[in-house]
């Protein structure tokens, strides 16, 4: 039996949620679109044939997503919208008894705080109202999190250390181009690394540790120490590990652009006043940057993302890397998006598929290394996202094992 | 002796004032304009002793014709926009009094660009029996001066001559242009004129590049450039080969500067922007730190000259000669750095040597076409002291 599901956010991730859960007619029954604006749900439903309906909606305001799920009546709720918004859509699911998945976890608007203490809060509520929340289904969060349960459950007696690379080599052809808001990627780049060891965090200087990492199918790309949101949940649900570390390439290229941005002044959202009117001189900068809606028709190469996952199995050291490869244009020619929305919306798809047919439809608030990993795993071979397990014992890891 | 009528209240023209009012025996009046009075004021207030100011429109004949007749000027120094040499010089050559400027009119096209129009107006001068110095700043000026006494005292034949320009100073911005950005960045970007092997030949912006050994500074990587005392120089040293402009630029510019370029920043075509357009390169400029405001901040040195090969008594020669000039000590003096000041200092020289007479040649002239003997027997008095090496 198929069931009614709500999408909210219609930008790069939303398309693909969108067109991925069309092809699963026997999960998914009608299928509405919503967001901010309606047109841009107008435009992915126009590339999509049948089931599908379209609404605008406000996910700050809890009575309209109150209104649009009463509305519309479906049995979950699939949030692709700004991660500002988290909250006030689990508001909403649990007033309208609607089922939650979500790819990010919730920021406040005005600091950038990666915490899921927020959202776990809701434990109890959901729990009490026998809904499930699935927290961080997306590619990073989200399929990294699956690899290190499945890693638990069929390939390790005990993980020490877990380290997630993640590598976009998509070339756009700009010399310059971002999908993001240039001072997101500039705040990125300039926040102290971050990652967990022996039950502590531990600091780093912004980009002070690296890691030359050789990424199957691409090559070795420089990697850097960051913060990510997975560490945090990961820390708690892998028993026994010692160190988590989240690794993530930047050119150097890319990075003497934001460099320079900063320095001359492009990043600053404060307006200057420039012939006779104001000016926030980032506006400005995004308007010279390339339209990030040109970028994924033009991008070409490969994603590599996976945990290097190092333990004991049979009393012996073992060490995988466990990854998926993703094709830019592959992804393009499916769904119309690149690889890194298109990585992002298939497993929100798939965290929906594995509550809707009963297998994680447990009730409370979850982040998904929590569930059993194995359907999941299945149908990330199945809808677009094969995995690889390689050995790769022999290979040299920064800092080594955490003794 | 006579009144000096001061057009440009920048950074150069700031210089030029308090070089003027250094002498009073030649400069017993002087005069500072510009479109924009306040500035003249400002600079005004900096000064002992008196100086008038007033507005000037620069590319209006009649608004310089007043004001030249109205302060009875003798001789005029040049330090406004280079867009306004020509009708400043029509100007003079109607009421009769000399001509000094800095650096040559409208590069707009550094491809096409030639001394023609403002040499044009030699025989106008030489009939109403005044001067006109062109281009007498330091690169072009001085460096001018340097291959005509090089070839009047060192050299048989010169064939060769190396411009070399490098400012050490550090202003402590990760990036900030000296003057005008606009300007500053395309100079740097447009294509190179150079002359080489008798002929003059065009290259790519930033591509050809030489490492010098800078005194006072030390080994720089310097890259060949577009600057008009190229052009003059080939013209005027006779049987010279090879004329080339080299400027020295950190790696660290150089990465801004292509950076801006990529994102198409340094480009002068409006682009769409919130219901109105924007020149990109405008509001770069609106962003950098104001050239104004870098001289109190900068340390360091610039050093500036010339490598010249020839012949002499049947030898091959070499010689480098050059000054340094500390941007510190520069506006200790005159309230500007080093930039300003060596552009400056050389103008005031020449409209002294041509009130006193030594430079008093009727029509329109180079620098290294008058005689260099005044002039380097004088410059070093003027803060830019030269020093030579056999190479």
């Amino acid at each position: 039996m198929s069931e009614r599901v709500l999408i909210i956010g219609a930008g790069g991730v939303g398309r693909v949620v969108a067109h991925k859960c069309i092809q699963v007619p026997e999960v998914f029954d009608m299928i509405c679109l919503a967001s901010r604006r309606k047109e841009k749900c107008d435009q992915i439903a126009d590339e999509l044939e049948g089931r599908i309906s379209t609404a605008e909606v406000d996910a700050d305001r809890v009575p309209e997503v109150v209104a649009l799920m009463k509305a519309f009546d479906p049995k979950l709720v699939i949030n692709v919208a700004l991660p500002y918004q988290d909250l006030s859509i689990m508001e909403a699911c649990l007033e309208a008894g609607v089922s939650y998945v979500d790819t990010a976890n919730y920021e406040p608007r005005d600091e950038a705080k990666f915490e899921y203490h927020w959202q776990w809060a809701y434990r109890e509520r959901f729990e009490a109202a026998g809904l499930t929340a699935l927290l961080g289904s997306g590619f990073d969060p989200g399929v990294t999190n699956v690899f290190c349960a499945y890693a638990k459950k069929h390939l390790f007696d005990r993980i020490d250390t877990i380290d997630i690379l993640d590598c976009n080599a998509g070339d756009h052809g700009h010399p310059f181009a971002t999908n993001f808001n240039p001072e997101i990627n500039l705040r990125e780049v300039t926040a102290n690394g971050r990652y967990w060891e022996r039950g502590q965090w531990k600091e780093t200087d912004p980009l002070e540790r690296t890691w030359d990492f050789e990424y199957p199918g691409i090559g070795v790309r420089r990697s850097y120490l960051m913060y990510h949101e997975e560490i945090e949940s990961l820390c708690q649900n892998i028993p026994d590990v010692q160190r988590i570390r989240f690794w993530m390439t930047f050119s150097e290229a890319y990075l003497t652009h934001l460099r320079v941005f900063e320095n001359v002044g492009l990043t600053r959202i404060d307006p200057i006043e420039f012939e006779g009117r104001s000016v926030v001189p980032l506006q400005f900068l995004k308007a010279l940057l390339p339209d990030p809606g040109s970028l994924g028709a033009r991008t070409r190469g490969q994603t590599c993302i996976g945990c290097l996952v190092e333990g004991e199995a049979g009393g012996k050291r073992r060490r995988v890397f466990i990854y998926n490869n993703c094709d830019h244009e592959t992804c393009f020619r499916e769904v119309q998006s690149q690889a890194v929305s298109y990585t992002t919306g298939v497993p929100a798809m798939i965290g929906a598929k594995m509550i809707l047919e009963g297998q994680w439809d447990r009730p409370g608030v979850f982040n998904i290394e929590e569930f059993d990993p194995d359907p999941f795993m299945e149908d990330l071979n199945r809808y677009g996202l094969p995995w690889k397990v390689e050995e790769v014992g022999d290979l040299a890891v920064p800092d080594g094992p955490v003794a | 002796m006579g009144t000096v009528l001061i057009i440009g209240a920048g950074g150069v023209g700031r210089v030029v004032a308090h070089k003027c009012a250094q002498d009073r025996e030649v400069f017993s009046g002087i005069c500072l304009a510009s479109r924009t009075l306040s500035k003249c004021q400002q600079i005004a207030s900096e000064i002992d002793g008196d100086i008038q100011t007033a507005t000037v429109d620069g590319d209006s004949v009649s608004s310089v014709v007043a004001l030249i007749k109205k302060v009875g000027a003798e001789v005029l120094i040049n330090v406004a926009s280079p867009y306004q040499n020509l009708p400043i010089m029509e100007a003079c050559v109607q009421t009769g009094v000399h001509y000094v400027d800095t650096s040559l009119d409208d590069v707009r096209d550094r491809i096409k660009y030639d001394y023609a129009d403002q040499l044009g107006f030699g025989p106008r001068f030489k009939e109403q029996g005044i001067t006109g110095v062109l281009s007498i700043g330091f690169d072009p000026g001085v460096v001018n001066v340097y291959c005509a006494h090089a070839q009047k005292h060192w050299f048989d034949s010169i064939t060769s001559i190396d411009i070399i320009d490098c400012n050490g100073g550090d202003h402590g911005y990760e990036f900030a242009t000296n003057f005008d950005p606009e300007t500053n960045i395309r100079e740097i970007l447009a294509d190179v004129i150079s002359f080489q092997d008798g002929a003059l030949q065009i290259t790519k912006a930033l591509e050809t590049r030489r490492t010098f050994e800078f005194p006072g500074i030390g080994t720089r990587e310097a890259y060949l450039m577009t600057h008009e005392e190229v052009l003059s120089i080939a013209e005027f040293i006779p049987e010279v080969k090879h004329v080339r402009f080299w400027m020295t630029f950190t790696e660290k510019y150089l990465t801004h500067l292509r950076v801006l370029e990529n994102i198409g920043m340094t480009s002068i075509e409006p682009i769409p922007f919130e219901g109105g357009s924007i020149v990109p390169l405008r509001f770069l400029k609106a962003l950098l730190p104001d050239p104004a405001t870098l001289g109190a901040r900068t340390r360091g040195v610039t050093c500036i000259g010339c490598v010249i090969e020839g012949q002499q008594n049947g030898e091959p020669k070499r010689v480098m000669i050059w000054n340094n000039c500390v941007h510190e000590e520069c506006f200790a003096e005159v309230q500007s750095q080093a930039v300003s000041y060596t552009t400056g200092a050389p103008a005031v020289l020449a409209a002294r040597l041509v009130c006193t007479g030594e430079w008093a040649v009727p029509g329109v002239f180079c620098p290294e076409q008058l005689d260099p003997d005044p002039f380097m027997n004088a410059i070093g008095e003027m803060g830019l002291p030269w020093q030579t090496r056999n190479e």
